[in-house]
């Protein structure tokens, strides 16, 4: 049996750039071993990163990525399902196969790993799990409906699987972050994000290490009585 | 691997979960031991626990990749999870490819 990393071990999906690399950085350095995940590789290398391709949206490749990291560190503290697409187009524009990709990716996805992850952290009766959803969730907006509608389900999964993994010491919450400068919402036309920047309590931007603080926050061993939460960025 | 190993493997699981929740019977469980429902030994939590350490003790240690919590077990007449030797012999029909 593999014997259990010192360190506290935390998986970071879609690790590769964006959100997901500030999270592996951030956790790095706060004496962590980061496991990352992307569907391509990453030329993050610093102490305590690992990195793993694996494409959440098969179901095989994340019971691949689990295994490994049982078997590498014997331990999986957390899991940020940070993995998803975002595509922003009005509904009656929305091809099937971009809706199919957005509810694998964002939905499927996060569900096989949190599947998974529980799976690993049963065995030490204790683990966290962060979800990230959306700010497009609560404020419904326009153009965004499937990807919200994905978001929702995470939402939902969160709610129920915290109640479902309560017992096992496993607490399951989400953030839902303000459109934070990436790749994501580079497409996004500037006046579709004024627009929703301007319905926020906070009139700006999210950023990456706004999303790192409330993760932080949320897989904190002391964070043991908070569960099926989502977390709102920016005061939708 | 055949249906004792797997019935072993299945009480070894049983066991352990019920040593880790502080259960009385852990010792008393057998191949005929009555699992989930009324007079089972576990509750629902204990059988997802069970069935998960089972599936990983399968693919860790035999290289036997399968699901045992899937459509085909939950529409047979009679539940696959009565007992250790029900599971054992599903587990050995969907490693045969025929769990229907």
């Amino acid at each position: 049996m593999t014997a259990s990393a010192a360190k506290p071990v935390i998986l970071v999906t879609g690790a590769r750039k964006g959100i997901g690399r500030s999270l592996a950085e951030r956790f790095t350095g706060r004496g962590f071993e980061v496991v990352g995940c992307s569907r391509g590789e990453s030329d993050l290398v610093t102490a305590g990163y690992t990195h793993i391709r694996a494409d959440v949206t098969e179901e095989m490749e994340v019971v691949a990525l689990i295994s490994e990291i049982g078997r590498r560190f014997g331990r999986l503290d957390a899991a940020v399902n940070n993995a998803g697409v975002a595509s922003m187009n009005h509904a009656l524009l929305t091809p099937g196969s971009t809706a199919d990709r957005i509810i694998r990716t964002n939905f499927l996805g996060t569900f096989l790993v949190c599947r998974e992850a529980a799976k690993l952290m049963m065995k030490a009766r204790r683990g966290r799990i962060v979800n990230i959803s959306t700010v497009a969730v609560p404020l419904a907006l326009e153009g965004e409906a499937v990807y919200a509608a994905s978001k929702s389900a995470v939402e939902t999964l969160t709610r129920i699987l915290a109640r479902e993994l309560g017992s096992l010491g496993i607490t399951v919450n989400a953030i839902g972050p303000a459109p934070v400068e990436t790749d994501l919402v580079a497409s996004v036309p500037k006046e579709k994000i004024d627009a929703l920047v301007s319905r926020l309590a906070l009139k700006r931007l999210g950023t990456a290490e706004d999303v790192g603080r409330a993760v932080e926050f949320l897989v904190s061993p002391e964070t043991d009585y908070l569960t099926g939460q989502t977390l709102y960025l920016g005061g939708p | 691997m055949d249906k004792a190993q797997l019935v072993e493997i299945v009480v070894a699981a049983v066991r352990d979960y019920a040593a880790a929740a502080g259960g009385g019977q852990a010792s008393e469980v057998s191949g005929s031991t009555v699992l989930f429902g009324p007079r089972g030994v576990l509750d629902s939590i204990g059988l997802v626990s069970v069935l998960v350490a089972v599936e990983q003790e399968l693919g860790e240690t035999h290289g036997l990749a399968i699901s045992l919590m899937d459509d085909r077990a939950m529409s047979r007449e009679r539940s696959p999870f009565r007992t250790p030797e029900s599971l054992a012999d599903y587990v050995l029909d969907l490693a045969r490819g025929s769990g229907s």
